[in-house]
């Protein structure tokens, strides 16, 4: 009987406990895939392999909840930020300078998503910048204002809501500069110059 | 009574290591199943859908680009293949791609490698023939259930009109 007691605690700890070790190291392994990526560039990461058949068992996971339906990297290259320049999670309350001049890609965008990787509502129904959009100077730099409240020239509205937010620069067609040197290539900046 | 300890703690660390990776397998075919099953679940399958200019309400797949108009299809090409005619806006990028049902994007063409302004690809399923193609390319899919995603860029507000016509002429279906 007392044998017989010690197996079934026995295998009930080894369900229970190596199930919450098994799925808790899981999930720590694909969100710290997606947080560091697998190249950083500045305040910037990505993973070369996103949504392609190269892509291990991490970065499709990774890829599944953060980037569904990404297009392999000889289409589009991704990069992601989460954090500012003094390494900063970004907020929807504070203000943000983003400042960049033209990338090596036919087309790029810098797209703002709220912390559940959706876009987020705002009254101008604006969500990005892009090629086409954006307001540059005569040297053709640019600077986007990331922010709750209005700005003058390009400003991406961060919403009413107080969240974690991110940006995401795609790159369409890049040129072969970036698969170079994906880690090296100069990104845009983001400066934080406020919080309420 | 040490013994009992040594191969409990073992058969938990095993045990952990076949969830973990058991777990993160499983993630993309969950996520893709989402996808397909229940955030889809009202399109047609075999059918090429136009989506509405992507906004803040457009929540089916995470990070969606407000900058492209997408157009998608649900395939299961595990009996007919499936013909795709899709027209290219003049200017401007554009791609049809295609993702298996662990996420990978097994093949994508843009507009710079389309020899045409109408492009025909026939996706053919992983053990089928593959019939006379005619003009069309012939895709061979990853898995014979998974999702198709056409994108132009809009580059402006004003493109976006005739963009959603263009949209609007690009079709799949199956062939025999």
């Amino acid at each position: 009987m007392k044998k017989a007691l010690k197996i079934i605690l026995a295998v009930l700890a080894v369900l229970v406990i190596g199930g919450i070790l098994g799925y808790s190291t899981a999930v720590a392994a694909y969100e710290s895939l997606y947080s560091r990526g697998t190249v950083r560039n500045g305040q910037w990461v990505t993973n070369l392999t996103a949504g392609s058949s190269e892509a291990g068992l991490y970065a499709r996971a990774t890829v599944a909840l953060h980037g569904l339906l990404a297009l392999a990297k000889s289409e589009t290259v991704y990069y992601a930020c989460l954090g500012d320049d003094k390494g900063q999670q970004l907020s929807s309350s504070c203000d943000y300078r983003i400042e960049g001049k033209g990338l090596d890609a036919r087309w790029w965008s810098i797209t703002l998503y709220g912390q559940d990787d959706f876009l987020i509502p705002n009254e101008q129904k604006r969500y990005s910048f892009n090629t086409n959009t954006v307001k540059t100077n005569a040297d053709g730099s640019y600077v986007i204002y990331l922010s709750p409240t209005s700005k003058e020239g390009n400003w991406l509205p961060s919403g009413a809501e107080d969240q974690r937010i991110l940006l995401t620069l795609r790159l369409y067609n890049p040129g072969q500069t970036v698969y170079d040197n994906p880690g090296g290539i100069e990104l845009p900046r983001i400066t934080r110059e406020g919080c309420k | 009574m040490k013994k009992w300890i040594l191969w409990t703690a073992l058969a938990t660390f095993l045990f952990a290591v076949i969830v973990h990776i058991a777990f993160v397998s499983y993630v993309p075919y969950k996520a893709m199943d989402t996808v397909m099953n229940v955030k889809f679940n009202y399109l047609n399958r075999n059918t090429l859908v136009p989506s509405p200019p992507t906004t803040e309400e457009s929540r089916n797949v995470v990070r969606p680009s407000p900058d492209i108009l997408y157009s998608i299809c649900m395939y299961d090409v595990s009996r007919k293949p499936l013909l795709f005619t899709c027209k290219l806006p003049d200017e401007g990028y554009w791609s049809a791609s295609f993702y298996a049902d662990n996420t990978d994007n097994f093949f994508v063409i843009n507009d710079r490698q389309a020899k045409a302004r109408t492009v025909e690809i026939l996706l053919v399923g992983r053990d089928m023939p593959a019939p006379d193609p005619g003009n069309a390319i012939v895709v061979k899919a990853a898995s014979d259930k998974g999702l198709a995603l056409i994108r132009m860029i809009v580059p402006d507000e004003k493109a976006l009109p005739g963009l959603i016509e263009v949209q609007r002429q690009s079709t799949c279906r199956q062939v025999d």
